[in-house]
């Protein structure tokens, strides 16, 4: 059975949900506070998953410190762990974590042009066909959204070159937070790396659809199926 | 030897200041905000200066000024704030926190300040709209403050 890693930080909040998802797509799953987390948890896991919340009340910018603490932790753990063909999956404050670890293209997520804390449900493309977390997704779903500090950013042509090489897993259908070329979610050329700022652990089954009447699919949200993707890619 | 890093974004630009305001004024001002680290070190400042540079700015999205002048010009006032000495600030602890965790670097932070720093443009009277400013954005429980 393919084993997740679920690296938890001070202010981290979404672990349950995400726990529970990677539970419902048949993962084992392993919650580990940073400050005990050892690269022996890493080798053990095909997974590594960094979940939404306010890693370090994200202080200095979104997601540096947790970087920093990784690092500090881990040493090079995440990035072995990847190049040996690990899975890596960033979801919202974990998307801005695995950006400032270096695995995804380069880019960086500021806050929203609203300047505002923003919580609502997003409409998405699906943009990159090889994607294992979205194979089993329609070209267009919805998943909610809960950031401040969401807008995307690169330095500048990097969003065109990363949308040409099939880098961008997704694309918001309408921009709210002002993200370069509408990128809602960044992955590695092959795919096994990927950060989105959606919540899908937030979607995991149709009852937490904002519409009761939601019919787009029986069993489960749109959610479930990045989990899915990724626990059919490693088992 | 004291370092000074100036942070502020690529990105925002001067907006409209009565988002700061709890109650909206007249007056057409608009405001920015940069972060003002101020750190105390010993041993090999130009390896200081790299760390705090990695630690504290996003090459990508984010600017630096490090020579002590201010970051941004041109402003009506400019309203300096940070924790008080003897509050728990939770940034300042959360860097010094990594700094302490990394063994064998070749200088020593003795002390770091944050300051936030916000610039507001436009015409008016300085001194009554600095009051006013201050009441809404600092907390006298919490923060000390001053203005130039």
């Amino acid at each position: 059975m393919p084993h997740a890693l679920l690296l938890k930080y001070p202010g981290t909040n979404c672990d349950v949900e995400t726990a529970r998802a990677l539970n419902a797509a048949g993962f084992s799953t392993q919650v580990q506070p940073i400050a005990t987390a050892t690269p022996q948890h890493v080798s053990k896991a095909q997974l590594v998953v960094f979940s939404g919340g306010f890693s370090y009340g994200d202080y200095v910018m979104s997601g540096r410190l947790a970087q920093l603490e990784t690092e500090r932790f881990l040493g090079d753990a995440i990035r072995k762990h990847f190049d040996n063909g690990g899975f890596l999956f960033g979801i919202c404050n974990g998307f801005q974590i695995l950006t400032k670890l270096g695995i995804l293209p380069k880019a960086s997520l500021i806050w929203n042009k609203s300047e505002r804390f923003e919580c609502m449900w997003d409409k998405l493309v699906r943009v990159a066909k090889n994607s294992p977390y979205t194979t089993y997704l329609p070209d267009e779903f919805e998943l909610p959204s809960a950031h401040a500090e969401g807008r995307l950013v690169t330095e500048p042509g990097d969003a065109q070159k990363y949308l040409d090489s099939g880098c961008v897993a997704l694309q918001y259908a309408d921009n709210h937070n002002g993200s370069e070329l509408r990128i809602a979610g960044l992955q590695d050329p092959s795919g096994r790396a990927m950060g989105l700022m959606p919540h899908p652990e937030r979607f995991l089954k149709p009852r937490h659809h904002y519409d009761p009447d939601w019919s787009g699919d029986p069993d489960w949200g749109w959610g479930y199926y990045f989990f899915k993707g990724a626990f059919d890619a490693l088992k | 030897m004291t370092l000074t890093l100036e942070v502020f974004s690529r990105f925002q630009s001067a907006t409209d200041a009565n988002k700061l305001l709890y109650t909206p004024i007249a007056d057409q001002l608009t405001y920015n905000h940069t972060r003002l680290y101020t750190v105390e070190c010993e041993g090999d400042t130009a390896a200081a200066r790299d760390y705090l540079r990695r630690v504290l700015v996003d090459e990508i999205s984010q600017q630096v000024k490090d020579d002590g002048t201010p970051a941004l010009s041109g402003e009506l006032f400019c309203i300096s704030y940070g924790i008080k000495k003897g509050a728990l600030d939770l940034e300042k602890e959360a860097i010094l926190a990594n700094y302490r965790g990394r063994k064998g670097l070749p200088f020593t932070i003795t002390a770091l300040t944050i300051t936030q720093k916000v610039y507001v443009f436009g015409q008016g009277d300085k001194d009554a709209l600095a009051a006013r400013f201050c009441r809404d954005v600092c907390n006298p429980a919490i923060h000390t403050w001053s203005v130039k």
